[in-house]
C-alpha cells in the first residue's frame, strides 16, 4: 500500500471497464444511435441507447462550438466541446429538452434521479481537426498520429453518485449491471468514445460530401477516450477506506490464486506469452514528457524484454511457474515492472480471477460504527501493529507537514496548499491520516503513562473527552478487519506526489498510458483497442486492452 | 428543491464541521441525516438549530459516561448529536437511558437505529407522546397521538430503552425510500452558510499551484 507501488499499478482483468464490456458482450447488449442531429459547425444532439436484457440506458450528447481560447481541461473551465448525461431509460423529448437546459452548464445545472452520470469532453487539438480533414478528402488519417495521441476527445470530468442531484448509487446498486463499482461511469465513457468517432465521420461527410470516407475500422479501434484527472479524485481513496480495502483485496486474492496454480496448460502459456508480446508493443506508444515517468517507461520496456526472455515454454512448464515468475519479478524488476507482471500474470486465469469483481463493493454503513467498548490499550496496540508506516514519519520536521488539503471556495474542489506560504491551513481537510494517527498515538501513550486505569479506559470514554480524534479512531478500528484500507504514505509531505494516488484509482478503472502533467494531475487513455458498440457482438476479445495479437 | 442523498450527506458533513464540531462528529451527523432523509423525515431545520445552538454555546457537553444525562444548568440543553453518539459509543452498557433537556430529539432516532443494529436489540425512543421502535435490521416504526412524526424543537425528558416486544398494530412503519428528496430551500441555504466556512478563498497563486496546472492543458 506504499504510494510508489500504488503509483506503479496497471490495469488487470478486474479493471472496471474490462468487466463492463465482458458483461455487455456476455449478455448480448444491443446499441442504437437513435438521434444524431449535428450541424457542420459540430453543434447539435445525439443519443446512444444501450439495451440490456432488463433495462436500457441512454447517453445523451450535446455537441458545442467552443472557441479555441475557452478549451481547458481544468475543472474550473465553464465551457466544453461536448457535454453528456447517461439517462436511466429512453429519454422523451421533454427529458432531452430538460437535459439540454442543464447538461451544457454541467455543475451549474440541476439534475434528477433519472440522470445517472454527468460528463464533458474536449477535442484533442492535436488530432480532431486533422482526422476530420483527412476523412473529408477520402484519406485515412496518419496511423502514427492516431497511435501517438490515442483519442479524439478527452473527458475532463465524469460525475456519478448523487452529484448535483443525479441518482444516488443506492438507486441502482441492486441492478446486476450497475452493482459493481463505477459501472455507470464506465458505460458513459465507452459510449462517449463511439460518439467521438461518429462525430468526426459525420463532420467529414458534411465537409467532403461524396469524397469523404469513414475511419478504417482497425484504425478506429486504436482510438480511445482521453481523460484529464486532477486532485479531485485523490480524496476518494482516503474517504472510502472499506471500499479501497476490497478493491486491493480482490487484486491480491487474484494474484494469490494464480501463484498457487501448480502447473500451467499450453493455452495458458500461449496466452501469457502473447500478452507479454502485446505489452511490449503497447509500451512503444506510451510516451510522456514527464521527467519521472518517462525514464520509468524506458526501464519497463527493457524489463519486458527480460520477462519475455524468461517466460519461455520450458520455464513455464515447470511446477508453480507463475509463482516463480512473480518471485523473479519481485526480486529483479522495478516497481513498474513488478506491477506490470501482476497484470499479465492474471491474464490467462479468467476463471480464477473474474468472479472476484463481485467482492469489489463495500457496505460502508456496516463498518462505520465505532466500537466504544474497545480499551485504549487495544487501540494503541492496533496503531502499533497497523500503522508503523505512519509512525515512521518524523512530524517534528516541517517538511513532513508542509502541505495541506483544502477545498477551494472558487470551484468547490480539493486542492493542495503550502502551509508555509498560503493561507487556509486552519481549514485543512482530514486527509493527513499519518499525522492524525501519530497525534492519536501520542495522546494514548500520554494517558497510558498517567495511570493504568486510563489505559484500561474504553474508547468511548476517551472520545467523550477528546472528540477531535473521533475520525481517526474510526479508521484505526477499521484497519483491524480491513488490512488494505490505508494508503501507506504521508499525504501532506513536501514530496507527496498526488499522481501516485490518482494512478492507483485509474488503474482500477482500466486506464492506460499514464501521462503526468505535473505532480498533481495527469492524462490517461481509456478504452483504446476496445471494441465499439457495433463490434461487441462479433468482434469482442476479452483481452482487447492488450491490442491485436502480434 | 430536490436533492440526492449524497448531496445531503456531503452538505451535512461540511456544515457540521463548518459550525465547529470535530470531523468525526461531522461524519456521524452526515450518516444520521442520511438515515432521517431515507425515512422521509425532516432533518434540515433540526440541523440548522443544532448548529446554531452549538455555535452560540446553547449546548452543554456530556462530561461523564452514564445512562442518565442532563445539563448542569437550566440555561443549557443537550445536543442530540453528542447525545446520540454517547448512546452508540456506550451501547450495551445499559438497557435504559434517561436524558433531560434535549434539543431536536428527532435527531436521536438515527443513533437509536444504529444502537439497535450494533447490539442486535430492539430499542424504543420516547418523548412526550412520540414513540419510535428501532429494530436490529435498521428499520423503525412510530406511534403518536397525532399520527404524525413530531419534529419538536426540544424535549424536557427523553427515554431510550431496550424493548422486548415487537411493534403493536398502532405503530406505523417508516418506509425507506431511495431517490431524490424534497428539502426546504431556506434550510439548505442556512446549512450552506456553515458549509462555506470550510472553504478557502482562492488567490492568484492558489489558482495556479493548488491544482497543479502549470503545463499547457489544451493539446
Amino acid at each position: 500500500m506504499r504510494l510508489p507501488r500504488l503509483g506503479s499499478m496497471h490495469q488487470t482483468r478486474l479493471s472496471f471497464m474490462r468487466v463492463l464490456l465482458r458483461r455487455l458482450h456476455r449478455e448480448g447488449w444491443r446499441f442504437e444511435r437513435r438521434i444524431f442531429d449535428i450541424d457542420a459547425e459540430g453543434v447539435g444532439i445525439a443519443t446512444y441507447a444501450a439495451i440490456g436484457p432488463a433495462r436500457t440506458y441512454t447517453l445523451v450528447c450535446f455537441a458545442h462550438d467552443l472557441p479555441a481560447e475557452k478549451r481547458s481541461d481544468r475543472v474550473i473551465a465553464d465551457a466544453w466541446d461536448a457535454t453528456f448525461a447517461l439517462f436511466d431509460g429512453i429519454p422523451s423529448a421533454v427529458d432531452i429538452a430538460r437535459l439540454g437546459d442543464n447538461v451544457p452548464r454541467q455543475e451549474g445545472g440541476r439534475y434528477r434521479d433519472s440522470d445517472l452520470v454527468l460528463a464533458r469532453a474536449n477535442r484533442s487539438v492535436r488530432l480532431f481537426d486533422d482526422v476530420v480533414a483527412a476523412l473529408a478528402v477520402g484519406r485515412q488519417p496518419e496511423r502514427t498520429a492516431i497511435e501517438s495521441v490515442g483519442y479524439l476527445m478527452r473527458t475532463t470530468a465524469v460525475y456519478g453518485n448523487g452529484k448535483f442531484g443525479i441518482a444516488d448509487r443506492d438507486r441502482v446498486m441492486d441492478r446486476a449491471e450497475l452493482a459493481g463499482p463505477f459501472q455507470a461511469e464506465m458505460l458513459t465513457v465507452w459510449l462517449i468514445r463511439a460518439f467521438t468517432t461518429d462525430l468526426v465521420e459525420h463532420l467529414a461527410r458534411l465537409r467532403g460530401g461524396a469524397a469523404a470516407t469513414i475511419l478504417d475500422r482497425d484504425l478506429r479501434r486504436r482510438l480511445g477516450v482521453g481523460n484529464a484527472t486532477g486532485l479531485g479524485m485523490a480524496p476518494f481513496l482516503v474517504k472510502h477506506p472499506a471500499l479501497i480495502n476490497n478493491w486491493i483485496a480482490a487484486r491480491e486474492t487474484a494474484l494469490c490464486r494464480v501463484r498457487a496454480v501448480p502447473s500451467a496448460t499450453k493455452a495458458e502459456i500461449d496466452c501469457l506469452r502473447s500478452t507479454i508480446d502485446r505489452g511490449r508493443r503497447g509500451i512503444r506508444n506510451w510516451c510522456t514528457p514527464d521527467p519521472v515517468q518517462g525514464p520509468r517507461i524506458a526501464v519497463l520496456a527493457s524489463e519486458l524484454d527480460q520477462i519475455a526472455a524468461r517466460a519461455t515454454p520450458i520455464e513455464l512448464a515447470k511446477p508453480f511457474a507463475w509463482d516463480a515468475l512473480y518471485r523473479w519479478a519481485e526480486t529483479n524488476l522495478s516497481l513498474e515492472g513488478q506491477e506490470f507482471s501482476v497484470s499479465f500474470l492474471m491474464e490467462p486465469h479468467g476463471p480464477l480471477v473474474d468472479t472476484l469483481f463481485d467482492t469489489m463493493v463495500a457496505d460502508e454503513q456496516a463498518s462505520f460504527a465505532i466500537d466504544g467498548r474497545m480499551t485504549c490499550d487495544t487501540l494503541l496496540a492496533l496503531i502499533d501493529r497497523n500503522y508503523a508506516w505512519a509512525l515512521a514519519v518524523d512530524f517534528s520536521r516541517s517538511t513532513a507537514t508542509q502541505r495541506f488539503w483544502y477545498v477551494s471556495e472558487e470551484k468547490l474542489e480539493p486542492r493542495l496548499g503550502d502551509r508555509t506560504g498560503e493561507p487556509g491551513a486552519d481549514l485543512e481537510q482530514p486527509l493527513a491520516v499519518a499525522r492524525d494517527v501519530s497525534d492519536l498515538r501520542r495522546e494514548l501513550v500520554g494517558r497510558q503513562s498517567q495511570a493504568s486505569n486510563q489505559a484500561q479506559a474504553s474508547v468511548a470514554e476517551f472520545l467523550l473527552r477528546l472528540p477531535q480524534h473521533r475520525h481517526t479512531v474510526r479508521r484505526v478500528q477499521l484497519s483491524r478487519t480491513h488490512p488494505y484500507s490505508e494508503l501507506h504514505g504521508n499525504l501532506v509531505a513536501a514530496d507527496f506526489r498526488a499522481i501516485d494516488v490518482l494512478r492507483c484509482k485509474l488503474s482500477f478503472f482500466g486506464a492506460t498510458r499514464f501521462d503526468p502533467r505535473s505532480d498533481k494531475w495527469l492524462r490517461i487513455t481509456m478504452y483504446q483497442s476496445a471494441p465499439f458498440p457495433d463490434e461487441l457482438a462479433d468482434a469482442y476479445r476479452d483481452d482487447w486492452i492488450w491490442g491485436e495479437p502480434c | 428543491m430536490i436533492v440526492s442523498t449524497n448531496e445531503i450527506e456531503s452538505l451535512v458533513f461540511k456544515s457540521t464541521r463548518g459550525a465547529g464540531m470535530s470531523w468525526g462528529i461531522a461524519e456521524d451527523a452526515s450518516k444520521a441525516a442520511r438515515t432521517l432523509a431515507q425515512f422521509g423525515l425532516p432533518w434540515e431545520s433540526g440541523l440548522c438549530d443544532i448548529l446554531e445552538g452549538f455555535s452560540s454555546g446553547t449546548f452543554e457537553p456530556i462530561a461523564n459516561p452514564g445512562h442518565q444525562q442532563q445539563p448542569q444548568s437550566d440555561q443549557h440543553w443537550l445536543c442530540p448529536l453528542r447525545t446520540g453518539i454517547h448512546l452508540c459509543d456506550f451501547a450495551g452498557r445499559a438497557d435504559r437511558y434517561h436524558f433531560r433537556r434535549v434539543a431536536r430529539p428527532l435527531w436521536l432516532l438515527p443513533f437509536v437505529v444504529d444502537c439497535s443494529r450494533a447490539t442486535e436489540t430492539r430499542f424504543e425512543l420516547r418523548w412526550r407522546d412520540m414513540s419510535f421502535l428501532a429494530d436490529p435490521r435498521g428499520q423503525a416504526s412510530y406511534r403518536s397521538t397525532s399520527g404524525m412524526v413530531a419534529d419538536d424543537m426540544n424535549a424536557d425528558e427523553v427515554f431510550v430503552a431496550a424493548a422486548a416486544a415487537s411493534p403493536t398494530s398502532d405503530f406505523k412503519q417508516l418506509a425507506v425510500s431511495r431517490g431524490g428528496r424534497e428539502v426546504s430551500a431556506i434550510g439548505w441555504q442556512r446549512l450552506q452558510e456553515y458549509e462555506w466556512k470550510t472553504y478557502v478563498p482562492a488567490s492568484d497563486a492558489s489558482r495556479v499551484s493548488g491544482a497543479g496546472a502549470g503545463s499547457g492543458d489544451n493539446e
